[in-house]
């Protein structure tokens, strides 16, 4: 035992002696170095339409926490039989999504479609449902529900990999050991640092990209009574594409709140029959490459969406007042409306994110 | 020269210690429906026409909240306020301190902001300002007042598939109450209780009828067919505000 100790004591100074002779990266940290915090990295908004960064002092960012985090993003070790991560699911090149209708785990498929995790750090709650409060909690939750793992078995796995024994240290310093709130911090700071905000529309923001006439009407059908879509998904001036609240956008018939087929927001809080039938409002951005949509995927294109929106609301009992003319199924765009309405959210894709090097697979 | 400053300095402490004392006032806002207390969804109300009534949300932004003495001058309470009715845990802080004890003939306050106010958006207020918890959509700026729900009409039977969304904003419909006192301001905790009777907004001078696809919803877009419903909405508020018991 003494003797283990000892060696890893032994281990662990050649090792710190080895890092230290390295030019660039973070000192390891030692036993008596109790303020080692790893390489601070700051995320910055990227530009004045954006909602501040919040106050993440409760997990702050680090390059090796990121580091961290993108590797057990991607590496299955934290599954049972080692054969899903949540890339399976979270594809960065589909915006972290999965282009199927319903999410997949080991045991076939779930109830929900996968939404993205991009610009998550301003989202709140979260999933569909609103179930989770931090994004630290919905990893925890995610790699319970979504991955069917438990922290313990994480914890078992994980140890016995040395490599992530020192990325651990590097990214968390002392004690060192690995805990399942260290997993949850290190998914979480990759998953914040995931912002997309290089789209057409962002450009036209800033004068370095102006909308065709086509993708102007639509954003004036978006955001004008016309289309009313503005209502659920805005963030006033801000341009996260969602109000961040759960609405009930007329999509599942019911004639009473227990006829939900998916009971969303009150499947988190079920005592609240008022917010049965609600959804969390999704973010635009992205949509080419997140199809199907909708919480059960149940549109694979956008005309179909649209279509939706325009032409076959649905009655329930928490529909949300803002689906207007739904007596009648309804606005009622013509073609050449619903054609400029998909033009505008086409302005919302962002290339340069889902071909981003740094949300890549880093085992590859 | 000496003796000057010290007169000075003993009339402003002459002044300060004549002035009146400060008390703190709660500005509390009740929403009624024909007299009783307004239920919301999934409770209903029934309107002056027999239109069966789920209301889901209820809020307003107020400015320029002021207390208005005999001689016209006034004790500003606050430059902005929001009040909701539904998410209560939201509604905003009615607690003014320091305002001078007193008789004052009437309280005046704006639903909606001034154009100075509603020029400014969210990024570039604080965050603990009153107007972050109202909504703002780009071109109306601030939504002055939001009232939603769904409707039963009378006669019908299709269940409660008439939707209302009423959101008033922009500059122009910003308006004044003014409600007549006398309104006494004691030493101690003094509670200012003000009625607003929603039934009013929809039955006041300017009525509406929410059977009417134009008169169930608008967004204070001025080109649209339903402006008018805004409008209206704007005008009865004044009608709508009481001094409560
Ligand atoms: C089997 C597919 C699958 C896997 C694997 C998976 N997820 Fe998810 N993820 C989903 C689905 C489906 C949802 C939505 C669930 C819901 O709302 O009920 C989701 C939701 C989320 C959300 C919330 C997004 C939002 O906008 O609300 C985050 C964050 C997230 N997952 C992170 C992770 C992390 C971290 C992992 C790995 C530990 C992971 N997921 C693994 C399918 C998956
Ligand atoms: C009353 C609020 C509300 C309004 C108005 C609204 N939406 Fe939505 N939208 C939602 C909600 C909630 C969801 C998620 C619903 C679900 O999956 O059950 C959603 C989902 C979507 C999605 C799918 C995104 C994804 O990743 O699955 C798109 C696209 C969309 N809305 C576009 C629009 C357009 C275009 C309009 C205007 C015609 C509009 N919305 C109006 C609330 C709204």
């Amino acid at each position: 035992m003494n003797i283990r100790i000892v060696a890893s004591f032994l281990l662990l100074g050649a090792m710190l002696s080895f890092s230290q002779c390295k030019p660039e990266g973070p000192d390891e940290p030692t036993e008596t170095d109790a303020d080692y915090i790893g390489t601070p990295y700051t995320l910055t908004k990227p530009g004045a339409k954006w909602r501040n960064i919040p106050d993440m002092s409760a997990n702050p960012m680090t390059v090796e926490g990121i580091r961290l985090g993108r590797m057990l993003f991607f590496d299955p070790v934290l599954s049972n039989d080692s054969s899903i991560s949540c890339s399976t699911c979270h594809e960065p090149q589909h915006a972290f999504t999965d282009n199927k209708v319903l999410s997949t785990n080991i045991f076939g498929p779930t109830k929900r479609n996968t939404p993205s995790i991009q610009n998550s750090v301003w989202m709140k709650p979260l999933f569909w449902d609103g179930r989770q409060n931090t994004i630290e909690e919905t990893c925890t939750d995610a790699l319970l529900h979504e991955q069917n793992f438990n922290a313990s078995m994480a914890i078992t796995k994980l140890s016995k990999r040395p490599e992530y024994v020192a990325l651990f240290k590097k990214a968390f310093g002392r004690p060192g050991d690995i805990t399942d709130v260290k997993i949850e911090k290190a998914l979480s700071q990759f998953i914040r640092t995931a912002l997309s905000s290089k789209s057409k529309f962002d450009l036209s923001q800033y004068g370095q990209y102006t909308l065709t006439a086509s993708e102007a009407n639509g954003f004036a059908i978006f955001s004008s009574e016309r289309g009313d879509c503005f209502h659920c998904h805005t963030d006033g001036p801000y341009l996260t594409f969602t109000d961040n609240k759960f609405h009930n956008n007329a999509l599942q018939e019911a004639s009473s709140v227990y006829n939900f087929k998916d009971k969303g927001m009150g499947e988190a809080t079920p005592l609240d029959t008022n917010v049965y039938g609600k959804f969390k409002t999704p973010t635009l951005r992205n949509l080419a490459y997140t199809a199907p949509y909708f919480h059960d995927g149940r549109y694979a294109t956008l005309e179909q969406l649209v279509n939706f929106y325009s032409d076959s609301l649905r009655l329930s009992p928490t529909v949300d007042p803002l689906m207007k003319k739904l007596n009648i199924g309804g606005l009622h765009l013509n073609t050449q409306e619903k054609a400029d309405l998909i033009a505008f959210l086409n302005t919302l894709n962002d290339e340069s994110f889902v071909s981003d090097t740094s949300f890549t697979n880093p085992f590859k | 020269m000496k003796f000057i400053n010290i007169c000075v300095v003993v009339m402003l402490l002459m002044v300060s210690s004549c002035a009146k004392k400060d008390t703190t006032v709660n500005l509390k806002f009740d929403a009624t429906y024909r007299n009783a207390t307004l239920a919301f969804s999934p409770n209903t109300v029934t309107d002056d026409s027999a239109n069966v009534v789920k209301y889901e949300e209820l809020n307003f932004l107020l400015s320029n909240i002021e207390l208005v003495r005999e001689d016209n001058s006034v004790a500003k309470l606050a430059d902005v306020s929001y009040v909701d009715f539904v998410n209560t845990e939201n509604s905003g802080a009615s607690l003014f301190s320091d305002v001078p004890v007193g008789t004052y003939k009437a309280l005046r306050f704006s639903i909606g902001l001034d154009s100075a106010q509603n020029e400014q958006d969210p990024s570039e207020i604080g965050d603990s300002d009153p107007r972050q918890k109202a909504q703002y959509w780009g071109w109306m700026k601030y939504v002055f007042m939001r009232i939603e729900g769904k409707a039963q009409l009378a006669n019908t039977s299709g269940g409660f598939n008439q939707l209302l969304v009423f959101h008033t904003g922009t500059d122009v419909l910003y308006r004044t109450i003014t409600l007549n006192g006398p309104i006494v301001i004691n030493e101690g905790d003094n509670t200012l209780q003000v009625n607003f009777e929603l039934n009013k907004i929809f039955f006041g001078a300017k009525p509406l009828d929410i059977k009417l696809n134009d008169e169930s919803f608008t967004h204070s877009e001025s080109t649209s067919a339903s402006y008018h419903t805004a409008v209206n909405i704007s005008d009865n508020l004044q009608q709508a505000f009481s001094i409560g018991q």
